[in-house]
């Protein structure tokens, strides 16, 4: 694979190149990035694969226009291909404004726990005795489950970022995850296909604790139950808050959307708009986080926010561009998918502080927990509504799981929840995609229908 | 602009094809080795207008991917450069993984035989022949319209074209490849008025190159329509939850097929347990009812010659008058299940290997018109446009609605606000007691860890009872 060694030089020739050619300002990004995983399928190893992938992107401004192109093709006159149309794309561009500039001068800290180098050498022979594991723990649960789908992947990668301004950064990172999707054939009955994910950055996570965890919410689903009417608080677990509200609320906390009058709290910094023991973090800089960089994708040196502590909006998150349009400054939150896309404001690793109520608390009386549900994507980050399957729903009453019930439809507005409809929040924090860090949320007041 | 571009890929042309007669030789030489290998070469521009300032992007995106088949076991590697060197070092790395597995557990992929076939889909008006200064007119002229109404607070418009070429070759002596031009466009409008919040996208695609504002009747038009959906939004009001009576429109039906039925007759997902499995030959859903996916009609973004395994093509009759009768498979599962390759597989990219995909699945069209669907409807629901939706192995499926009207009394009434049908997906299936004789087709793009460019539609359908879930 090519390296940060040969592509900076590459990077930094374009940037020239573009100022020669033209442009105000101008920018390369570069990752290059080297992933292998094996993937399973029905119980069965279907593949090893690995990828290789390396490329730049190129953002220039024009007068206050702003281009942006990108090529996988590293030589020189492919380089100098991409500047022109770089360039060119400015030009087709409109006139903008608010264009802030391209971000200067940055001071990095190295984040501790995000690369390893024996990860980045894994064997890829290491990967398939890691999959054979997960193979392992299920076929020794039990014949009645069934491993739908599991990989276990490790990447590493290098990115190299310069621009006109004085900008000038290198990261380098290690990721590993595993994922283990599980249902069970039980006398006729298909429950749910559950799955877990573990992921860390320095090494491959154990596979029998993500094995366990998809396995446990699988059992509960080997019993039916029905909901006989009346109310029924709900809880939503970490995997299914996180999926509720990295739709609906999320977007609500960027500078883009306020800016762009679609936030649910736009002009409401230093007020209450959430229960007082809601407090969110968004930390670029988390030590071993999944997310964590030294800069973000436009070379802003990451750091950690809080964006609403017990309640109080604090702070939105921000790239240059869109902080500068409702007058902050970036908090290191522009994202980008690699060298392919434009920086756009996105979440690094993020984080809601835990409560005070054990699990068992959370699920005294008669209550649904939600583990996972389906749909989220179509919950609407507009207005806060959502209206999902929940899947699986287990009944929980006096403590007792009662059993899964199917088709429960789960329908409500996640701001309205966030402020006025907590019960109680788990006093322990999971990990249930990576970088994201939530406790378990019981709810009043979500409409429940089977 | 590009026109460069386009002739340095002719020229370049002859590169890949040394790149691929070379991989067939070598991958020839190991042996009991079933190896493939994909070039791809997709040059694309990306234009984007959010509250009037349009960005474009450019890109040229080329890499390889390769797969061994070796005892059992599957190797894939991909690289972003395309070269002889880059070709060998992919085929080594794939064959050492397949080989590092020791034995593994799959079947050897079907074998499709030789073949040598160049396609390039006609164009309508190539996207090269449009400057992007008129491409960027157009959208201005849309995003223009939309801006008008006081209640329209944010305007997002996405346009994205490219020029996708992708090659094929394979140890069994196929060498084949493909060229099409893509274009999409998906807008989205956020409107408040009177403190209700909501908002409207709509997309439209082809696969004959600049046609979108032909197809759609201008910016203006689509404009108009899109601005209304979000008006009956403002003023739409919540629906009771519970069981109705719903009509589908097309768009709604397309995305029910695609989500809630189409995934549960992919090959890998019906190996896992899906609950079409065993079902062959099975009712699944009303007589009135036949469902295919269909890579050969024209335009559809799910149209092609050959899949990403070099496959060809065929369409797939997955529900014949409400009986279960084929699955999508690639060369894997079509060896696993004894299926026949149906030419599904697909990849987002070379960085990617193929899954079973869909390409272009809809419902046929019946004889019954709407006013009949709805005139013995008392009360219940028509549901015209949709947030997308989700389908579990098990057949549970939700679909969000954006835009649906109330049916009272046989007439479409007042509009209601955001909510979800959900369900079994067979029950419901079963559960059809009209089907339309209209028809159309939508374009889209469906993830399944991967993106691919899917088209789906149907004509109007009458649900007898469907689980509606309103929101507060």
């Amino acid at each position: 694979m090519a390296s940060i060694e040969d592509l900076a030089p590459i990077a930094e020739k374009a940037v020239r190149k573009a100022l020669d050619m033209g442009a105000d300002e101008a920018e390369a990004y570069v990752s290059a990035t080297r992933s292998t995983s094996v993937v399973i399928e029905s119980g069965k190893i279907k593949e090893f694969n690995h990828t290789v992938d390396a490329g730049i992107g190129l953002r220039v401004s024009l007068a206050r226009k702003v281009g942006f192109a990108y090529t996988t093709r590293l030589g020189a006159s492919f380089i100098g291909e991409a500047v022109a149309r770089a360039i060119q794309s400015a030009r087709a561009s409109s006139e903008d404004k608010w264009w802030p500039g391209l971000p200067g001068p940055q001071k990095y800290a190295s984040i501790p726990g995000t690369f390893s180098e024996e990860l980045a050498h894994t064997e890829p022979s290491a990967l398939v005795e890691y999959a054979r594991e997960i193979m392992d723990a299920v076929r020794e649960a039990g014949s009645e489950f069934v491993l739908a789908h599991a990989a276990v992947s490790v990447s590493a990668s290098e990115t190299y970022i310069v621009n006109t301004n004085g900008l000038e950064g290198v990261d380098r990172g290690t990721h590993s995850s595993i994922y283990a999707s599980i249902l069970a054939r039980v006398n006729g009955l298909v429950t749910p296909e559950v799955f877990s994910i573990g992921s860390s950055r320095v090494s491959i996570p154990s596979p029998s604790p993500v094995v366990e965890k998809s396995l446990s919410v699988v059992r509960e689903c080997t019993v039916k139950a029905k909901l006989d009417g009346g109310g029924y608080d709900v809880v939503f677990m970490p995997a299914a808050l996180a999926e509720i509200i990295g739709e609906a609320l999320l977007p609500s906390l960027t500078a883009e959307r306020v800016a762009r009058k679609r936030s649910l709290y736009g002009g409401m910094l230093g007020e209450k708009v959430m229960d007082e023991r809601v407090t969110i973090i968004d930390d670029g800089a988390l030590e071993s986080g999944d997310a964590s960089s030294k800069f973000d994708g436009e070379g802003v040196a990451t750091k950690r926010k809080l964006l609403v502590e017990r309640g109080v909006l604090k702070s939105f998150i921000a790239d240059t561009y869109w902080g500068h349009r409702i007058g902050m400054s970036s908090t290191g939150n522009a994202v980008r998918r690699g060298y392919s896309t434009r920086p756009g404001t996105g979440y690094t690793n993020v984080l809601m502080q835990a409560g005070d109520a054990g699990l068992d608390e959370l699920v005294e009386g008669r209550v649904l927990v939600v583990h996972y549900v389906q749909g989220a994507h179509t919950a609407n980050a507009d207005t806060g509504e959502y209206s999902v399957v929940a899947n699986p729903a287990i009944l929980y009453e006096n403590g007792e799981a009662r059993g899964w019930v199917p088709g429960v439809v789960l329908a409500g507005n996640i701001g309205t929840h966030m402020s006025k409809d907590i019960v109680a929040i788990s006093k322990t924090l999971e990990k249930p995609y990576p970088a994201v860090h939530l406790p378990a949320v019981r709810l009043k007041d979500v409409k429940v229908l089977q | 602009m590009f026109r460069l571009e386009a002739l340095r890929v002719l020229s370049l042309e002859a590169d890949v094809y040394r790149v691929l007669e070379r991989f067939i030789d070598e991958a020839s030489r190991l042996s009991g080795v079933f190896a493939e290998l994909r070039v791809e070469r997709v040059r694309f521009s990306r234009i984007s207008i959010r509250e009037g300032v349009a960005e474009v992007s450019s890109g040229i995106d080329q890499g390889i991917a390769v797969r061994v088949f070796y005892r059992g076991a599957a190797g894939f590697a991909s690289v972003s450069r395309v070269s002889v060197d880059d070709a060998l070092y992919a085929l080594r790395t794939a064959y050492s993984m397949a080989r590092a597995m020791n034995r593994g557990e799959q079947p050897r992929p079907v074998e499709v035989g030789g073949l040598r076939k160049h396609y390039r889909h006609p164009v309508k008006r190539s996207i090269d022949d449009v400057s992007v200064d008129e491409k960027v007119r157009d959208l201005e002229r849309l995003d223009s319209i939309v801006s008008r109404p006081r209640f329209v607070k944010s305007r997002s418009i996405w346009y994205y074209d490219a020029v996708e070429q992708r090659y094929y070759a394979s140890t069994e002596g196929r060498l084949v490849s493909e060229e099409r031009e893509v274009s999409y466009l998906a807008s989205s409008i956020f409107g408040l008025e009177n403190g209700v919040r909501g908002s409207s996208i709509m997309v439209e695609g082809s696969i004959e190159g600049y046609t979108i504002w032909d197809k759609t009747g201008g910016p203006e038009k689509f404009g108009e329509t899109l601005v209304s959906r979000l008006r009956s939004q403002l003023e739409a009001k919540t629906p009771r939850a519970g069981r109705f009576p719903v009509v589908l429109a097309p768009e709604a039906v397309g995305v029910f097929v695609h989500e809630a039925f189409g995934h549960l007759a992919e090959a890998d997902l019906v190996a896992s347990g899906s609950v079409l499995q065993g079902m062959k030959g099975r009712r699944v859903a009303s007589p009135l009812v036949t469902i295919v996916d269909d890579p050969t009609v024209k335009d559809g973004f799910g149209t092609f010659m050959f899949d990403d395994e070099g496959v060809e093509a065929s369409r797939v009759v997955i529900v014949e008058r409400g009986v279960h009768r084929e699955i999508m498979t690639d060369r894997l599962h079509a060896a696993m299940l004894g299926e026949r390759p149906t030419g599904n597989a697909r990849a987002e990219s070379y960085r990617h290997p193929p899954l079973v995909r869909m390409r272009n699945t809809f419902m046929l069209p019946g004889d019954a018109r709407l006013e009949e669907m709805l005139e013995d409807i008392d009360y219940g629901y028509y549901i015209v446009s949709t947030s997308g939706g989700e389908t579990s192995p098990n057949g549970s499926f939700q679909v969000g609605v954006r835009e649906a009207f109330e049916i009272v009394k046989g007439e479409i009434g007042e509009p209601v606000r955001n909510l979800s049908i959900s369900g079994n997906t067979l029950e419901t299936l079963l559960n059809i007691d009209m089907v339309g004789r209209d028809f159309k087709l939508f374009y889209g793009r469906c993830g399944k860890g991967q993106v691919v460019f899917v088209s789906d539609g149907g004509p109007h359908v009458r649900v007898k009872s469907m689980a509606v879930g309103g929101r507060v």
